[in-house]
């Protein structure tokens, strides 16, 4: 019930209790103290990478992360989960290639991190299954982890994680690299979604070229530019010739078959300057800066040329479909704005209907021209 | 003798543990690696950490409030890094404030006894193959919540109503009811309630320091007041005075067992006990 009321025990025991007391103060001020650091540790990652462009938030990684971490080298693989592909988009390696891809099977400690959903942890590299007999002389101390990065059970990425100032992991430390390996993955997916979000709001969701409204935009920009400059700038505009037929014939699904196949040519045949855009129904668009009507009139030739030569086959039947093109160029003395150069196109892409389609038709050519 | 209250339990948001205990877990978790790290046998021996891990888990921040019922399963739903907070900020038991030490109480025996308690529990519960064996244990570690709290609130008031106890040889329960008009079994039942823990360990809470003639209607409460009794039995008491347990008639038929299977299984459970003795303890 009580201890004894000796008082020489009771001062042996009082002795005793202080110097465990002592040790225990300095052993909490030492763990609360890792703690607090570790929270402004990441807090500060926090406010660094509290940004919307991926780019930047590889950028500051590859910069900062080794110091939030307390570790020496990291490297950080994003996923691409359809294409089984990691891609290199942070490191600190020195040495380690820029624009690195890996298949996932290429790296099986990541292939197991991925599979499993969890992370992998290995005190000595060199004597695990993955690395075995392997020796890098950049690493002191040999302990790696993966860390799969997830958002809602979604695997998004990889973060590896290897050496450090003690030598050792300890279960703290294990903890905080989880930690952060979650913020880190909710950072990434924010921007990941907003650069998403971004792409298909200028995009047209069904060929993949932008849309009208930026393709518009970014007509008004070009034409500032070319009136500035005195650059020249052309534009072309394409209609797929009697595309009512073929939905009536084939049905809207294979319309739109016609439609993607006419996207990917126009992507493929575009320079890095050009922008195609889906006008609206079957109309494409391109704008061509730097390019004058004669420039632009091989482009839409070569285009149209290519398109007539593509085969679909529907229901057993194989047959083709062509388009006609509209060109004109910008002509500062003349247009006023991007709907005049719009208009001077629109114009031609008629003649060329007019005149029996599958073919390409120049508009203000010469001084008679409205344009 | 102070003014004690039952509201002053109340306020507490946790009990003070013995500074080695603290300290041994401490040291177990800076030093163990990653690799071979298991939270819960570093925390599953002392009774205060316990309570402030399962009063933590049966918030409702974690989404699982009053669910909670083992260190298991809180250790499961916290993670390690919650833990090592918990038990960083577990407050120190001064046990040697009163200068003559006339006034010393017993903590190692009562966290003892305790310790011993739940393992018993535990193993109790497999031996009889309930699937919440965990539970068992974690309510065997707990049920001395009350005597801890006047014990760490107010140890002179408690050593002194242990002494009437013996002296007058009824309760302590009885003495408690007395002096304070409430007894060391409502304290902790009231604390466990205000601190959210789940209905089957404040059942147990109650039910296993009730007197000797009552009916346990639980399993739960059933592992856990064997459990004690054994504990007591064979050497390791809370040292409380005239300790009550239920009948022990009583325990074998809530829990189908005889006096042979009891004697059966004796050979473990004392082994049992024994390593539960072990753990380090300053």
């Amino acid at each position: 019930m009580s201890q004894p009321v000796n008082e020489e025990q009771l001062e042996k025991l009082k002795k005793q209790e202080s110097m465990v007391i002592r040790r225990l103060l300095k052993m909490q001020n030492n763990m609360l103290g890792e703690s607090l650091l570790h929270m402004d540790h990441l807090i500060y990652l926090q406010k660094s990478i509290s940004l919307v462009s991926l780019k930047e938030i590889e950028k500051i990684l590859a910069n900062k992360l080794s110091y939030i971490l307390f570790i020496k080298y990291f490297s950080l693989f994003l996923y691409d989960k359809n294409k089984r592909i990691l891609r290199l988009a942070s490191h600190n390696h020195p040495g380690l290639k820029e624009n690195l891809f890996l298949r996932q099977s290429d790296s099986e400690v990541m292939d197991q991190a991925i599979t499993l959903g969890r992370y992998i942890l290995e005190q000595d590299f060199s004597k695990s299954r993955y690395f075995k007999g392997v020796k890098n002389p950049l690493f002191q101390f040999n302990f790696f982890i993966s860390i799969p990065l997830m958002i809602e059970n979604e695997i998004i990425g990889v973060l590896n994680l290897n050496d450090n100032e003690k030598g050792y992991l300890t279960v703290t430390d294990l903890d905080y690299y989880l930690n952060v390996a979650e913020f880190i993955s909710l950072t990434i997916s924010n921007a990941q979604s907003f650069e998403k979000a971004e792409r298909l709001s200028i995009t047209d969701g069904l060929t993949g070229l932008s849309n009208r409204q930026y393709f518009q935009g970014l007509l008004k920009n070009e034409v500032l530019r070319s009136r500035r400059y005195h650059s020249p700038l052309s534009l072309v505009m394409l209609d797929v010739d009697h595309f009512k037929n073929i939905n009536d014939t084939y049905g809207h699904q294979h319309g739109d078959d016609v439609l993607m196949a006419i996207a990917s040519i126009l992507k493929r045949l575009c320079r890095s300057q050009d922008v195609a855009g889906r006008y609206g129904g079957e109309e494409f668009v391109l704008i061509l800066p730097e390019t004058n009507a004669s420039g632009a009139w091989v482009i839409a030739e070569r285009i149209r040329e290519k398109v007539e030569k593509l085969r679909f086959k529907q229901d057993g039947k194989i047959y083709s479909v062509t388009i006609s093109c509209g060109i004109a160029q910008f002509d500062k003395e003349k247009m006023q704005a991007d709907s005049d150069l719009i208009g001077a196109a629109d114009e031609a892409l008629y003649q060329a209907k007019e005149t029996g389609r599958n073919k390409t038709v120049q508009g203000n050519r010469n001084a008679g021209n409205k344009y | 003798m102070p003014a004690i209250n039952i509201s002053d339990f109340l306020a507490l948001d946790g009990l003070p543990s013995l500074p080695g205990q603290i300290l041994n877990v401490l040291e177990e978790i800076s030093r163990t690696s990653a690799m071979d790290y298991n939270i819960l046998q570093k925390i599953q021996y002392d009774p205060a950490i316990a309570l402030r891990v399962l009063r933590v888990a049966n918030t409702p921040l974690y989404g699982y409030a009053a669910q909670i019922s083992s260190l298991q399963q809180a250790a499961g739903l916290l993670g390690p890094g919650a833990i090592k907070n918990i038990v960083l900020t577990t407050p120190i038991l001064e046990r040697y404030q009163d200068k003559t030490g006339i006034n010393t109480f017993d903590y190692s025996s009562l966290w003892l006894h305790m310790r011993v308690t739940a393992a018993l529990a535990g193993n109790l519960a497999s031996l009889l193959q309930f699937r919440e064996a965990d539970v068992c244990f974690t309510g065997g570690l707990i049920h001395g919540t009350g005597v801890a709290a006047l014990a760490s609130c107010y140890p002179a008031a408690l050593l002194e109503w242990i002494k009437t106890a013996e002296r007058e040889q009824v309760s302590l329960l009885s003495v408690e009811r007395g002096k304070l008009g409430l007894t060391h079994r409502d304290i902790g039942v009231r604390m466990a309630e205000a601190w959210g823990f789940p209905g089957q360990l404040i059942d147990m809470l109650d039910y296993c320091y009730t007197s000797e003639t009552a009916c346990i209607p639980d399993k739960l409460s059933g592992v856990v007041c064997l459990a004690r009794r054994l504990a007591h039995q064979w050497g390791y008491a809370a040292n409380l005075g005239v300790d009550s347990f239920v009948e022990r008639e009583k325990l074998f038929s809530l829990l189908n067992i005889s006096e042979k299977k009891l004697a059966d299984w004796t050979p473990q459970l004392l082994e049992t006990m024994e390593l539960a003795v072990q753990v380090q303890e300053e």
